[in-house]
């Protein structure tokens, strides 16, 4: 099967899925290689609905406190963002971006 | 794939030969022709690249396959060439297809060169276009493209700037045909963004002129995005992509000078990063000459641009699906970014471009004005501003980098000869982006306050007109927030203005206003906000009042159909009855109000000292000008009215009591004093009386927040100087025994705690009672696991209202009486079967804060201790039994910081509760065997590095879901 990042398992609804997969575990209802194939399937779904599907834009403005690059991950941490949406803004105290490069869906 | 080479060796020429010697012979009843022998093989060969990208096998297999694989290029190259030399026309594209695959495979970059020439003359046939365009695409977005830069530039060039490559351009464009020119956008598109440095180097070049010109003329593609056409998108990053060479240009250019404006770690990062004019070593006149050809070329981009961002009429643009609006709408925010990058080629000259282009617009517009101003009647004028607004567009979307200095074009755009000329007679679209546009100068306008009112008199009006409000709202916003200085001179004519348009608010867009003139009003002088205050609240608070009347009136006549606050909607659901809705709306006006005279230093960070000496000045403020009396006084007293009033006639209504809660947190705030702002004593009453009417989550959050930001300042400063230096004198403990704190005791220790001010005293004493009334509300309302389950939102609120106490107020919630903290433990541990989230998160981090607090202080660790050997087993036991599975797995990191620092603290209690614990057959789950317990306790036990510790509570919480071993095990 193709290779696709695995960081989202960790947004919420990532763990939401694992919570919920562990639960069919438990109670004998599939088993764990049953288990990661949905999690792989996850991992692919998000990365194509995230670059397929969303439209919406925001752009942010901030201080650039340190940036690295390694394996073609670049990580930046920012202080005091401000992120603005069409509508709306957020700020926050510090963010990091970590940013891999995009694989077409797919394609390994 | 697998069969290789074990069962199947030299399976390449294998096949090759095989399919070959069976030309013109008939196989399996089917006759093969010379054509169907190629395309056979050739769809073979197509796949094989596919499948050895996809093969698992192991590493040992699969080198071997590779060297299979390379001994079989010769044939397959070789085979690939001799079809494209070939007469059958049929079988080149599959040729190209199949050499595409190979490319994108990854084979070397020599064995394909060979057949690179074939692959250039199969660009200019219509046959083989778009096969071989695709081959060139997957070269030159190849890991070798750059080593072999030169080759593939220079072959590629002439193709691009050939008869038919040209012919093809202009027939696409001309014909408005996407069929006839998208691949050739992509081809020319993917080239540009993979070589603009080689682009940017050589940018003089006729035939790089030709290749630009034609990118151009993909920019601009005749239609509407998304409507018409998806092409000119294509072209938007090649622009950018251009800009960053020709930077590098200029950089290297300015090496004996300009450079001096550069930041040292730009050197750096500019000598780093490879730079066009290192490929060749231009000199200083070429490099001159190329900044100047690139002038030229991005002011034609700025105006196609330009162009582009023109909506259709509105007739048309109603005719669209959402989907194609939406998409046209982020195609404009594609350009924007586009013309940000052109900013930087061009500078001021934009800026210039921008401004006569629009002075022009406004030109037409004023002759289009003749026939009439009503839209529907009038085409041209229709046209003319929808021109206008494309251009303002660009200006704003400038705004993002033109600097907040610039005083030479802005000041002519904002100017009687531009600006003021901008139509304020038609409600249109172009009137929404001109107000836009000036919020987005808000920085600009700053430094330029001049220019400050004439944007306020196209503002302000249109407040009053329902679809340009929302933008002009917005524009207010930006420009009252950051030129709230500029604006403090002006503000008994904003105020005058305001009063004017203030009936013709839509309510909906009215917070927003008020926001923005309190941010003004926040930089006057107390005394001098006074007056702007009751102009801006007079009508909201008499409002409010009529509303409490009518409320109360209502509750007194004992009519429980009339005391309702909540009645059927059209919908089928419930909405706010009419009074209860317009309070509502006075609240969140109110709400607008505080936050607007928020100070923006209230985020900065402050010593203790620092806080404590900022709350008695603000003390100190405050009862000097409530001293004078007047109006200060009046608004003070109307404040606390509205608040109190509402929590008395509206306790039950949650949105009501949300809204009063969202108030009472913003004023909250140790930077500034405002007569408007309720002092600490009525803001904890508040918060108390509420909660105890009605036991909403919200009263939880205010109460969470009056413990953060008051008590260090209103109770005495910090445990030190309340409880001395914290060495233990052998003095009796200040804990009585009630267990609740004796704050009048003298200092236990060496004399460096200080004695507190009665005022103090009873400030811990408000707190320690608004702790007690809450734990006893809640707990009262909690009696089972079942409330808890139904109750996520308050056992939220109620454990994260814990953890301020615990943090910023231990005296407070040791104080409360000892069996109520006790049932306090046990209800958080308790909370360790919830499997709410949010509940059991704020569950864990309580527990996590509770086991973190460290005391030097005697009295308090004793009690700390003391709690912790009566309820040290059960929550031993909570955290084992989530550890073991009870709890879902996303959890477990929360647990295993929670058991960290227990251990840490409490080693030795810790080794026998676990001892124990562990030793009860099937606990935490029936899955974890005796060797896997021991080594759990072993490996938690032993060491303290905290990777290691995780990595322990991870394996072991697999072990007792199962899941030790497998990969889902560590997925996470």
């Amino acid at each position: 099967m193709s290779q696709y990042y695995e960081h989202y398992r960790k947004s919420s609804i990532g763990l939401a899925l694992i919570d919920s997969l562990d639960e069919l575990i438990q109670s004998g209802h599939i088993n764990p290689q049953l288990a990661m194939r949905v999690l792989a399937q996850f991992d692919m779904s998000i990365a194509e609905a995230l670059s397929s599907r969303v439209r919406n834009r925001a752009n942010f403005r901030a201080h650039l406190d340190n940036y690295r690059s390694l394996d073609d991950v670049w990580t930046f941490v920012l202080s005091n963002p401000t992120f603005r949406f069409e509508h709306d803004s957020v700020t926050a105290d510090k963010v990091k971006i970590v940013a891999c490069k995009a694989r077409v869906p797919g394609e390994a | 794939m697998k069969a290789v080479p074990t069962h199947w060796s030299n399976f390449i020429p294998g096949i090759y030969q095989d399919l070959r010697s069976r030309v013109n012979q008939t196989v399996d009843g089917i006759f093969m022709t010379q054509h169907a022998m190629e395309m056979a093989l050739l769809e073979f060969l197509t796949i094989v690249p596919e499948e050895l990208g996809r093969v698992e096998i192991e590493p040992v297999r699969k080198a071997r396959l590779s060297t299979e694989v390379t001994n079989g290029l010769p044939v397959i190259i070789s085979f690939i060439q001799e079809i494209l030399v070939g007469s059958s026309a049929a079988s080149k594209p599959k040729a190209l297809v199949c050499l595409r695959s190979w490319v994108q495979y990854g084979i070397p970059f020599d064995v394909i060169q060979p057949i690179l020439g074939l692959a250039l003359n199969s660009l200019l046939d219509d046959n083989t276009f778009d096969a071989a365009a695709e081959v060139w695409s997957e070269i030159m977005s190849s890991k070798a493209a750059s080593k072999h830069q030169d080759t593939i530039c220079e072959g590629l060039m002439p193709c691009f700037a050939s008869e038919w490559a040209r012919a093809k351009h202009l027939e696409s464009v001309q014909a408005e045909s996407e069929d006839i020119g998208r691949s050739l956008c992509q081809l020319l598109s993917t080239f540009g963004d993979n070589f603009s440095d080689w682009i940017a180097a050589k940018f003089l070049r006729p035939d790089i002129q030709v290749y630009l010109e034609m990118m151009m003329g993909f920019a601009g593609f005749p239609g509407y995005y998304a409507e018409d056409e998806t092409t000119s998108d294509l072209t938007l990053n090649f622009w950018y992509m251009l800009q960053e060479s020709l930077s590098e240009l200029s950089a290297e250019d300015l090496e004996d000078g300009g450079r001096e404006s550069v930041d040292e770690d730009r050197q750096i990062i500019l000598s780093t990063i490879s730079s066009a004019s290192s490929i060749t070593g231009l000199d200083k006149p070429s490099l001159q000459a190329i900044k100047a050809a690139s002038i030229h070329v991005y002011i034609r981009l700025t105006e196609v641009l330009r162009r582009k961002l023109e909506y259709p009429t509105q007739r048309e643009w109603l005719s669209w699906t959402r989907d194609i609006r939406q998409e046209f709408s982020g195609h404009r925010q594609e350009i924007a970014d586009t013309l940000i990058n052109s900013y930087h080629v061009l500078h001021e000259q934009i800026l210039s471009l921008l401004i006569d282009t629009c002075s022009q617009q406004l030109d037409g517009i004023q002759k289009a004005s003749l026939s009439g101003t009503n839209l529907p009647e009038n085409a041209q004028l229709e046209l003319e501003l929808v021109r206008l607004e494309a251009t303002l567009y660009c200006l704003k979307a400038l705004s993002e980098v033109v600097p907040h200095t610039e005083s030479v074009q802005m000041p002519r755009f904002f100017s009687d000869q531009v600006f003021g000329r901008l139509p304020t007679n038609v409600v249109c679209r172009t009137r929404e982006t001109a107000l836009t546009l000036i919020g987005s100068y808000a920085d600009w306008f700053k430094v330029h306050p001049q220019f400050l009112l004439p944007a306020l008199n196209f503002v302000i009006p249109a407040l009053e007109v329902p679809q340009l409000a929302p933008y002009a709202a917005k524009a207010l916003k930006n420009i009252c927030d950051t030129c709230r200085e500029s604006l403090v001179e002006a503000i008994d004519a904003f105020m005058t203005v305001f009063a004017n348009v203030e009936k013709a608010i839509d309510p909906s867009i009215k917070g927003s206003v008020v926001y923005s003139i309190a941010t003004v009003i926040q930089t006057l002088p107390v005394e001098r906000s006074i007056g702007p205050l009751v102009g801006l609240l007079g009508d909201i608070f008499t409002r409010s009042n009529e509303c409490m009347e009518t409320r109360k009136q209502r509750l007194e006549g004992g009519n429980s159909e009339a005391a309702r606050t909540q009645v059927a909607a059209a919908n089928g659901e419930t909405e706010l009855e009419p009074v209860s809705a317009l309070m509502l709306v006075q609240l969140e006006f109110l709400l607008s109000c505080c936050k607007g005279l928020q100070s923006p230093a209230e985020d900065e960070i402050r010593t203790g000292d620092e806080r404590i000496q900022l709350y008695q000045r603000i003390s100190e403020d405050r009862t000097r000008v409530l001293a004078a009396g007047g109006m200060a006084v009046e608004l003070a007293r109307s404040m606390e009215q509205v608040i109190q009033g509402v929590v008395m006639l509206w306790p039950h209504e949650l949105e009501i009591m949300e809204k009063v809660c969202q108030i009472v947190k913003t004023m909250m705030t140790v930077s500034q004093f405002s007569p408007l702002y309720l002092p600490f004593p009525v803001l904890i009453r508040v918060i108390e009386s509420g909660f105890q009417q009605h036991a909403y989550p919200c009263w939880l959050d205010a109460a969470a927040k009056i413990v953060s930001v008051y008590y260090f300042e209103t109770t005495g400063g910090s445990l030190a100087s309340k409880l001395g230096s914290g060495v233990s004198q052998g003095s009796a403990s200040t804990f009585q025994g009630s267990g609740v704190v004796d704050l009048d005791s003298p200092p236990t220790s060496n004399g460096v705690a200080r004695h507190r001010s009665a005022a103090e005293l009873e400030n811990e004493a408000a707190f320690t009672h608004l702790l007690a009334a809450m734990v006893s509300r809640t707990m009262d309302g909690m009696q089972s696991m079942a409330d808890m389950e139904e109750h996520p939102d308050v056992i939220h609120s109620f454990f994260a209202v814990l953890s301020q106490f615990v943090r910023h107020a231990p005296l407070a919630y040791y104080s409360i009486p000892p069996e109520q903290t006790e049932n306090l433990m046990s209800f958080a541990i308790a909370g360790l079967s919830l499997q709410e989230r949010l509940a059991l998160k704020a569950t864990l981090l309580f527990l996590i804060e509770f086991v973190n607090q460290s005391f030097d202080f005697p009295e308090l660790k004793q009690r700390v201790d003391g709690l912790m050997a009566r309820i040290g087993p059960q929550m031993m036991r909570g955290i084992l039994i989530g550890v073991g599975g009870h709890v879902p797995r996303s959890m477990v990191p929360q647990l295993n910081d929670s058991l960290y620092p227990l251990i840490g603290k409490y080693p030795q209690e810790c080794r026998s509760w676990m001892q124990a614990l562990l030793a009860e057959p099937g606990f935490p789950s029936v899955h974890a065997d005796q060797a896997s317990k021991e080594k759990f306790i072993k490996g938690v036990l032993q060491t303290r590095s905290p990777k290691r510790f995780k990595d322990e509570v991870h394996q072991f919480s697999n072990k007792c879901r199962q899941l030790d071993g497998s990969v889902f095990g560590s997925a996470i």
